[in-house]
């Protein structure tokens, strides 16, 4: 990266903002359909009732809070990339930070659909705010459920304040070399940055101080999506190692779906002098390090379960290796402590394609993961009289495909109408005082 | 006619480009600056004084954390009603509620701050401003007197401006 100029960087970023072509709207069309499909399947489930998803007495939760926390532990990568990484000035973040900060704010938005879904009557999912009402009634403040819709709401809020400051200045780069109503866009967006000192001084600033609101945020906010489910005395949930073991699943699953948005993203827009293979490298040692405490988690439930000496505990954990959804607990483990340990060698933390596959095993088995966590103690909880399997509906398999074309359909556009990649930042790694900053 | 006019100079090196600040801080000429990044000794040589956002932000977390705590006593205390053994007002649950509150409160504050501080979002004309200050060159501009350009603008070439333009 030390051989381009100021110029190149500007050039490279903007030339990914050029009129797409033809398969660019066919992708996003597509995309697009999956997403109107998706929410014509929860209109269906609106004007019948939740009875046309497969949760039913006992389990409860199913697929829909599965997918909430998945997309919210997607989410979090994003922020550890953009603030955590910034307070620790870690210079590898710089060119993938804006993508992963995307992806964060797309995620969030995804996860937020979930628990509207999953009402059953979602018109009056209002009343889960405080506000005065007639009713004269509040919210429960000491249920995990509303301070969810509190830290969720605050990250949503939080982190897509920080992604449209980060463009500022970006979109003022993009502003100076467009025409068109492209122009007027960027003008808007750009809200009159000009780079004046001033500007850059209160800029920087406050970048800082979002960076730090944003870092104990981002672990807060998986800590009390956990304790959804630790707050409660259901075995196999009601465990003190929840919120750390959340946050580095999150971290975990939020970095392999990074890579993989990623490396397509840098072979179609011919970007690989800036996101070098050193930025995946990197990624890919967080995984292991995340994987390692994933692993580590896993095993240590079975030796808690195993020491408490509460039968009950136990009982579920034997039955989740071994039940009904052994299946789904194998796939956990081996994609997301087994598979990551190949990262220990160096050719699969630098090969492209094992990157791919083994990211994408890992979005599997993250995803497993909470469909274990959440269906298995649902399905086996205390009187044998009580207890039931659960299995997802066609209805329940279609919004989720559905989600994942909204999430899809707004990581397209953005990333062929806002810089996907960082200019000032990634301008920021040319050493400034060794050389010129263009050439002469 | 002795107008004012605005003599834009720009650099590409930032060296150079604090040579001909510290000049001019030495000689006592207001002017403002452009640039494509931020930079440290740029902020340095200009000696300016630190950005007052983060008192913003000290007071958007106070008033969130006030605030979060306050929404979930007061809300609490309406009804006494004991929920899971535990009195109606229980702080430590609440905790949650109040550091929600202070982030979001101390984030939207910022925001606000970085609007009234750094006047977003503004429109208007930026006196001297050329796209390349925001892509690859360094730019300051003076506000003058007409007859006193050649001699700055003289000082500023050999200070080792590239271009400079008039307005």
């Amino acid at each position: 990266m030390e051989n381009l100029s100021y110029k190149d960087v500007n050039e490279l970023v903007l030339s990914t903002l050029t009129p797409p072509k033809k398969y660019y709207y066919v992708i996003v069309g597509f995309f697009a359909l999956v997403f109107a499909a998706g929410m014509s399947i929860w209109l269906y489930m609106i004007l019948s009732g939740l009875g046309v998803a497969g949760i039913r007495h006992p389990v409860m939760w199913g697929v829909f809070i599965t997918n909430f926390v998945f997309w919210v532990g997607i989410a979090h990568s994003g922020t550890l990339i953009s603030a955590i990484l910034y307070l620790f000035r870690a210079e590898w973040r710089m060119s993938i930070y804006r993508s992963a900060e995307a992806m964060t704010v797309f995620a969030v938005a995804t996860a937020g659909m979930y628990p509207l879904i999953h009402l059953g009557r979602v018109w009056v999912a209002y009343w889960i705010f405080p506000y005065p009402n007639e009713m004269l009634l509040w919210p429960n403040f000491k249920s995990p459920l509303v301070m969810d819709v509190i830290a969720i709401t605050t990250y949503l809020t939080v982190s897509a304040t920080f992604f449209l400051i980060g463009l500022v200045p970006d979109i003022a780069a993009a502003r100076e070399k467009s025409t068109g109503w492209r122009k007027k866009f960027y003008t808007i967006l750009s809200f009159g940055w000009h780079g004046t000192q001033e500007q850059w001084l209160h800029y920087s600033r406050a970048y800082l101080f979002f960076a730090a609101l944003a870092t104990p945020l981002v672990i807060s906010v998986h800590s009390v999506v956990s304790w959804d489910f630790a707050l409660s005395i259901v075995p196999g949930w009601h465990s003190t190692i929840f919120a750390p073991y959340f946050v580095a699943g999150a971290i975990h699953s939020g970095l392999a779906l990074v890579i993989t948005l990623l490396i397509p993203l840098r072979k179609i827009f011919k970007v690989e002098k800036l996101i070098t293979i050193n930025n995946f490298e990197n990624m890919a040692k967080v995984i292991l390090l995340t994987g390692l405490i994933v692993g580590y988690a896993y095993a240590i439930e079975y030796f808690i379960a195993w020491y408490s000496g509460n039968p009950y505990e136990l009982a579920i954990f034997k039955w989740r290796a071994s039940g009904d959804y052994a299946l789904a607990f194998w796939i956990m483990v081996l994609c997301n402590s087994v598979f990551p340990l190949l990262f220990f060698i160096k050719k699969f933390r630098t090969n492209l394609t094992w990157l791919l596959v083994i990211s994408i095993l890992i979005n599997v088995g993250m995803w497993f993961e909470r469909y274990v966590i959440i269906v298995t103690s649902l399905a086996h909880d205390f009187l044998p009289a009580a207890w039931g399997n659960y299995a997802p509906t066609w209805v329940e398999i279609g919004i989720s495909l559905g989600s994942w074309g909204f999430f899809l359909t707004l990581f397209f556009l953005f990333a062929k109408f806002l810089p996907s990649i960082s200019i000032t930042e990634v301008k920021e790694l040319i050493p400034l005082n060794k050389k010129e900053v263009d050439h002469e | 006619m002795n107008s004012n006019i605005f003599l834009t100079a720009s650099f590409s090196d930032v060296n150079k480009l604090i040579n001909a600040i510290k000049y001019l801080n030495s000689e006592h000429i207001k002017f403002s600056l452009y640039s494509p990044v931020p930079n440290h000794e740029i902020e340095k040589a200009l000696n300016l004084k630190s950005s007052k956002v983060g008192w913003f932000t000290l007071t958007g977390a106070i008033i969130g954390l006030v605030t979060g705590f306050g929404l979930a006593i007061y809300t609490s205390a309406q009804w006494n009603l004991t929920l899971g053994g535990k009195p109606p007002v229980t702080l430590i649950p609440f905790l949650v509620i109040g550091f929600e509150f202070t982030i979001l409160f101390g984030a939207l504050a910022t925001l606000l701050g970085l609007i009234i501080k750094g006047k977003f979002p503004s429109y208007k004309k930026f006196p001297g401003y050329k796209p390349d200050f925001t892509i690859d060159k360094f730019g300051i501009s003076i506000e003058i007197k007409e007859n006193e350009v050649n001699s700055l603008k003289e000082k500023l070439s050999s200070l080792g401006a590239k271009d400079i333009y008039y307005e």
